[in-house]
């Protein structure tokens, strides 16, 4: 453990580790700051880029982009009162009206120190959390694997925005198609039509990268203009002064901290609850707690504490299932999940084994990117909010350019440009039609692994399914995977209430 | 509405149509290579089904919204703009990759965003012609760090290194 811990660290520290660390980071907080270009986009047009790079830095890479999207999503939320990611929604409720109130200096201060904050209780929890894991991880056969995969997968389903039935169908879908292509099980082609393209199968960094990025573009570009003006009281503010109390606001508030940073870990580790879940129960429980109830939503500094804090603590610890079981923590993990397959790392059980050191190096990462873009966060958060400002017309030719080069690069194969293209035409209808795309990505990601689970569960049991439900962990996950997909139908039913998440 | 949903129906007839053919294409394939796509493959289509099922209910009700309606109905009203906005964006997309396969990323990269910029962005000749020249020459140089042979376009070698002469991959 110590010894992973040393080579992560040292792998960080190195010119390459850093220069990936804090170009994720910068990546991250700009596409955090531009409203509707946050969560998954940014980590999706990533992934080609870090094609070429050591798994390690390709890590790092994302590590600064995961976790430096919260901060970058809350300068608008609290100058402009526009989210840049869905994550930063709660904190508009208070930033907002205290940057009206001429104290967006402290805001920003706030919401920066409580990232700082929010990632290290995440990564204290999953630190804590990963020897405890371990066994039970071990103890994981074949059969225990199919369902885990499937528990996430209905998860996922359940907690994904949209209908239930189309969050299923979209999984189902992403599974058939990731069967395009050569099967190694049993060497042989399957739904190629012929095509040699496809004889690797759908490539994973065009598919995923066009179905997110370019349905994404198609929507931004089309409904054009950008967001609301700076505040006319930005000029007046005696910027210094107030970073200094913002910081203040958070250490002297150690037990929310702790409250926060602890529920955002909790809702990390559930599988695809993700960070707009993270900050709202957050700052739910906040509100119910603090002596000073009448503040929130009127520009307190608890709130905007409440929702930062656990909004990064959430990317700590939602490595925890991405790792361990290969179920992403949260939506923008699945991709990460895609970079692991891309580089050659299996999660779950070989790569506790084998790769801890690319574990510690994710969560350090998370951290040290937090502690440089907290510090340079606060001095330069009024420039970077103006990134905001420009037209989303001008700023979408260059995700396009982006997005293509990269589903190019990732193989050096034309043709993946246009299935970058198809998969964005695909991603946006199925949107328009309220298809969750995140069911759709993990289905197409995890669905080799679930058959090569289901598969050589068979081969254990010479044929016979009772293997799926005749070990007592695999009993378990059926009922919870039961559980899980029946409890919010028969609440649906019984109160015709809806519930989306993300 | 009514609309919204007769689109909805067409869109998952054709996701159907498109499962059926895989499931289909599955029967001829040894049992143990077919075995898996069944499983996931008829649960997924008897749900798409209940959806069209659904989607068709919606459009003879007049397109009462419903649960079903998803991101476009339950949504934010801004999210999704008509098809026409939506297909004209689809064009300049489209476009982009269509110049890229005939005259290559170094040639059409500065010429789609020269265009885009100055027919779609509103910015003046100047501007879009320095924005397009600087983010293309940036752009192409940081990706050159991480690949050396950039797709140069599929018409015949007009510019040595510049414009034509790849190879067009087997399809």
């Amino acid at each position: 453990m110590l010894e992973s811990m040393a080579m992560a660290l040292g792998k960080m520290l190195e010119p390459m580790g850093l220069l990936s660390l804090f170009s994720g980071c910068l990546m991250g907080a700009v596409f955090g700051i531009l409203p509707g270009l946050g969560g998954i986009l940014s980590m999706a047009v990533a992934l080609p880029f870090s094609f070429g790079m050591e798994p390690m830095n390709a890590m790092l890479l994302f590590a600064g982009i995961m976790s430096s999207e919260g901060f970058g999503g809350a300068i608008p939320a609290i100058l402009l009162n526009t989210p840049g990611t869905a994550q930063n929604a709660a904190t508009c409720m208070d930033g907002y009206p205290m940057a009206k109130k001429g104290q967006a200096g402290r805001a920003i201060s706030i919401a920066a120190t409580s990232c700082l904050v929010g990632s290290l209780g995440g990564v204290v929890m999953t630190m804590i959390l990963l020897p405890i894991v371990k066994p039970m991880i071990y103890a994981f056969g074949y059969p225990e694997f199919f369902w885990m995969t499937l528990f996430g997968l209905i998860t996922i389903v359940v907690a994904a925005k949209g209908h239930l039935f189309k969050g299923l169908a979209g999984g189902g879908i992403g599974a058939m198609l990731s069967m395009v292509g050569y099967t190694d099980m049993y060497g042989v082609m399957r739904y190629t039509g012929g095509s040699d393209y496809l004889w690797d199968g759908i490539p994973l960094v065009p598919f995923v990268t066009g179905l997110f990025a370019i349905s994404e573009l198609i929507i931004y570009t089309s409904r054009g203009g950008s967001t609301a003006k700076l505040l006319s009281t930005m000029g007046n503010l005696s910027w210094g002064k107030q970073a200094i109390q913002g910081v203040k606001d958070v250490f002297s508030r150690p037990l929310a901290a702790v409250r926060s940073s602890f529920l955002g870990s909790m809702v990390g580790i559930v599988p695809g609850l993700g960070g707009p879940v993270a900050s709202f129960v957050s700052y739910t429980v906040a509100m119910r707690r603090s002596k000073n109830r009448d503040e929130f939503g009127h520009g307190s500094p608890e709130g905007i504490m409440a929702c930062e804090v656990a909004m990064d603590a959430k990317d700590g610890s939602a490595l925890l299932p991405t790792v361990a079981f290969g179920i992403p923590g949260s939506p923008d993990q699945a991709i990460l999940l895609g970079a692991f397959i891309l580089h050659g790392l299996q999660p779950g059980p070989l790569m506790i084994r084998d790769n801890m050191d690319i574990v510690y190096a994710l969560l350090f990462g998370i951290v040290l990117s937090q502690v440089f873009l907290s510090i340079i966060g606060i001095l330069i958060a009024p420039l970077m909010a103006r990134i905001s400002l420009i037209p989303s017309r001008i700023i979408a030719p260059f995700v396009l350019m982006l997005v293509f080069f990269g589903a190019y690069l990732a193989k050096g194969n034309i043709f993946d440009v246009g299935m970058a293209l198809a998969a964005g035409l695909l991603g946006y209808t199925l949107r328009r039609f309220g298809f969750p795309l995140i069911t759709v990505v993990m289905g197409f990601i995890l669905g080799p692994l679930v058959e090569r689970a289901f598969l050589q569960s068979l081969q254990m049991s010479d044929g016979s399914f009772g293997v799926f439900f005749s070990r007592p962990i695999s009993l378990v996950l059926v009922v919870l995977c039961g559980a899980v997909f029946l409890i919010p139908l028969i609440r649906s039913f019984f109160r015709k209430g809806g519930r989306a998440i993300r | 509405m009514k609309r919204r949903s007769r689109d909805e129906a067409v869109f998952v007839a054709l996701l159907v149509l498109g499962l059926a053919a895989m499931l289909w294409a599955g029967a001829h394939y040894p049992y143990d290579v077919s075995l898996f796509p069944f499983v996931m493959g008829f649960p997924t289509l008897a749900i798409l089904l209940i959806i069209w099922i659904m989607a068709m209910r919606s459009h003879a009700g007049g397109g009462k919204p419903s649960q079903n309606s998803g991101e476009c109905g339950s949504g934010p009203a801004g999210d999704f703009t008509g098809w026409g906005a939506m297909l004209d964006t689809l064009a300049w997309i489209v476009a982009y990759a269509l110049l890229i396969f005939l005259a290559g990323f170094i040639v059409a990269t500065p010429l789609f965003l020269l265009v885009f910029f100055y027919k779609k962005s509103d910015l003046s000749l100047f501007k879009s012609f320095l924005g397009s020249a600087l983010a293309s020459l940036a752009v192409i140089r940081f990706v050159m760090a991480f690949a050396s042979d950039l797709w140069l376009g599929a018409l015949p070698e007009i510019w040595p290194g510049v414009l034509g002469g790849s190879i067009i991959p087997p399809l």
